[in-house]
């Protein structure tokens, strides 16, 4: 039973894969595991709080293909969605 | 002594700066920037301090024109106090640009803003115990109320000459240290007179940025080679690494001096579940433009047919002693007709304009349109932040090219730049209104800035394709909503008004005068035989010809010339359908206005402000001539 137990646990921390923060749903909590797109890029997200093991909430997606509003540490960030795929997160809740 | 201002983008900087400045101040150029600084004279305390106001910057790194000033005024100022200001509610973030001033070895003052939306989201903090950490003196301040700025001022004073010393909390990583304190060792001393610490150089060395740009070939092969030691031991990049170490020591600052507790509940973070509403937040922006504009149109042409009816009587007693048609009379009417028109057809809707954009900005809407508007302005291969020039431009396209500044990329900047020029501005727009509306109808009106939609999107789709880049994509900090404080909105329309009144009326006064001499001397005809070959080919009357050229310095002396040069305020009766047309499309879209260039050429350089003119020319005589010839043959 505990075996059990473990291994559906097992599968339920592996079934949180990785997705680019444009895939996550809206109202989700997502935790930043890449940060691609060379420095320049990272560096500008990281000035905005958003870098690797920083725990985001998914505010709400424009429509249009417009852009991902996140909250990185108390303040609200707009994302491109060009900008939201190169950074890699998992769904938390 | 000189006080400096930095802190980063939306805390509180602006706010404080005003609560001591007041309307003395005044904005100039940062050599070699071209970010425009606030300063102004600041008695404080007894002591006359000189205050500057720069730019929000994240951090000290150079890859916008901002942050460029930043770093310009850093390396050439003598400064003597830097105040460091922070949003307390974001203490966290805010600590690592803290982190990254405290290594330029100047005197430090940390003004900890916004204290009371800190509290607001339970963030309660010891400033003393920071202070401690940090070893620099921290001020606790509510600008918008002010609250503590005597304090602040009173330690900036006492800072003058005291450089932070290191406290041993604040120490990096045993590597990385080591790598800092090689690197400022073979720096070989530093170029020329420099008051910022080596230990700045060398690190920003190490982050991959040669700041002072005079870094001797030895160093920089010296911060190639340690950047790729760092860079093999961490596995990332060194810039990343030394970015690491700032973030944690401000994590490790934070969790010693602040605590988190219970936020209260604060109604404008439902706000957005409207304004930003994927439908809602839409049918809002629509409404509040059209709100916007016809409020700002109805005050404006209240405000204009007072002015000219005062303007017209207080010419007719000033002038009653010069005899019409003498050289005395035409320069007396030409530069009150200039007079006149600035205060009276250009003011009257500048003021509504620029107060009810001040507002917008300052509640903090106008990000919310940015992330409204990015997913729409893709399709025409720019993103939201360059809606904020484009709606500018709907008033007048001076603050328009001026506003291209925020946006990072020199393409972004040229596209947004020049599709803000093709927006009817408030002159065009008079045009519009006195020519196509009166004569034709509202409808027609309404057809034409439909029409003009339609060929700024076309324009944004054409030219990213002629000059194709990946754009760089939004990112954008979207602050909270807040309360508009009287005396910054009041600042604000005053700074754009002076643009106005010092560049803009006198040249209107200027080429008034002048086309009064040219009409006197006959020259008129010359000019419109010049022009008759443009005339023609759009099917317009000669008489036009100079009207066209007047046009170019400010856009509405074309519509009043027009009448003028026609000899009758009846146009319709010399002008046709598709001439009137015709005629309003040209002028919209032509060589944008002098000040605008002038604006142009500021922003995005002589070459790039030469392509636009160009385009704009070459877009309106095609539209013309189009016009021209569909008009004719569907109207007749």
């Amino acid at each position: 039973m505990l075996q059990l137990m473990t291994t559906a646990h097992a599968r339920k921390t592996s079934a949180r894969e990785m997705v680019s923060l444009d895939a996550a749903p809206a109202g989700s909590r997502v935790r930043v595991v890449e940060v691609g797109g060379g420095t320049g890029l990272a560096r500008r997200l990281a000035q905005l709080n958003i870098r690797v093991n920083q725990a985001l909430t998914v505010e709400r997606v424009a429509p249009l293909g417009g852009p991902i509003l996140v909250e990185a540490a108390g303040a609200s960030v707009a994302v491109g969605r060009s900008l939201a795929h190169k950074v890699k997160v998992e769904v938390l809740a | 002594m000189k006080v400096a201002l930095i802190g980063q983008p939306n805390c509180g900087k602006s706010t404080l700066f005003n609560a001591v400045a007041g309307y003395r101040s005044a904005t100039a150029n940062f050599p070699g920037t071209t970010v425009r600084l606030a300063w102004s004279r600041v008695r404080a305390n007894g002591c006359l301090m000189e205050l500057v106001d720069l730019p929000g910057v994240y951090s000290l790194t150079t890859a916008n024109p901002a942050e460029e000033g930043v770093k310009r005024f850093l390396l050439d100022s003598d400064v003597d106090v830097l105040i460091n200001v922070l949003d307390a509610s974001l203490l966290s973030r805010s600590l690592e640009l803290t982190l990254e001033l405290r290594e330029l070895g100047l005197p430090v003052v940390v003004c900890l803003n916004m204290m009371d939306e800190a509290a607001r989201k339970g963030i309660a903090i010891d400033a003393e115990k920071l202070s401690a950490l940090l070893g620099l003196p921290v001020v606790e301040t509510i600008a918008a109320r002010g609250v503590g700025i005597r304090e602040l001022f009173l330690r900036a004073g006492k800072a003058q000459g005291q450089p932070p010393a290191t406290p041993e909390s604040l120490a990096w990583h045993r590597d990385v240290e080591t790598a800092v304190q090689t690197m400022e060792r073979r720096l070989n001393g530093l170029p020329g007179p420099n008051r910022l610490a080596a230990r700045f150089f060398a690190v920003k060395l190490l982050e991959g940025d040669d700041f002072s740009g005079q870094a001797s070939p030895a160093a920089r092969a010296a911060a190639r080679e340690l950047r790729g030691e760092l860079e093999r031991s961490h596995g990332r990049a060194a810039e990343s690494v030394i970015m690491s170490e700032r973030h944690d020591r401000s994590m490790h600052l934070f969790e010693k001096a602040a605590r988190v507790g219970r936020p209260r509940p604060d109604f404008r973070l439902v706000l957005d579940n409207f304004l930003a509403h994927h439908v809602w937040g839409y049918v809002f922006l629509l409404a509040l433009l059209v709100g916007f504009f016809y409020a700002v149109f109805t005050l404006g042409a209240a405000l204009e047919e007072m002015l000219l009816g005062a303007f017209e009587g207080a010419f007719a007693r000033w002038s009653a002693g010069l005899a019409a048609g003498s050289l005395g009379f035409t320069v007396a009417k030409s530069l009150w007709d200039g007079v006149a028109g600035g205060a009276a057809v250009v003011l009257s809707y500048l003021v509504p304009f620029l107060v009810g954009l001040a507002l917008l900005e300052d509640v903090g809407y106008l990000p919310r349109v940015a992330y409204l508007t990015d997913g729409l302005l893709h399709r025409i291969g720019l993103h939201g932040t360059s809606t904020l020039p484009i709606i500018l431009g709907y008033g007048c396209s001076v603050p328009a090219c001026l506003a291209v500044r925020v946006l990072p990329s020199r393409r972004d900047r040229f596209l947004a730049a020049l599709l803000a020029t093709l927006v009817p501005c408030s002159a065009r727009s008079t045009v519009i209104f006195a020519l196509v509306a009166f004569y034709l109808g509202p409808g027609w009106a309404f057809g034409v800035y439909a029409f003009n939609v339609v060929v700024v999107i076309f324009s944004g789709w054409f030219l990213t394709r002629l000059w194709p880049e990946v754009s760089p994509g939004m990112l954008l900090e979207v602050p909270r909503y807040q309360w508009p404080i009287p005396s910054v909105v009041l600042r604000k329309v005053w700074l754009r008004l002076r643009e106005f009144i010092l560049v803009a009326w006198p040249l209107l006064i200027g080429g008034s005068v002048v086309l009064g001499f040219i009409e006197y001397l006959g020259w008129d005809r010359a000019v419109n035989a010049g022009l008759a070959p443009l005339t023609g080919l759009l099917g317009l009357p000669a008489v036009v010809g100079v009207t066209l050229i007047f046009g170019v310095l400010r856009k509405e002396l074309s519509m009043l010339m027009l009448m003028q040069a026609l000899g009758t305020t009846q146009v319709a009766a010399v002008l046709t359908v598709p001439q009137i047309l015709v005629f309003t499309l040209f002028v919209t879209f032509y060589i944008p206005c002098i000040a605008t260039i002038t604006a142009l050429v500021k922003e995005i350089g002589a070459r790039l402000t030469a392509a636009a003119v160009a385009y704009t020319f070459a877009l309106a005589i095609v539209l013309g001539v189009g016009a021209r010839f569909l008009l004719g043959a569907l109207l007749g």
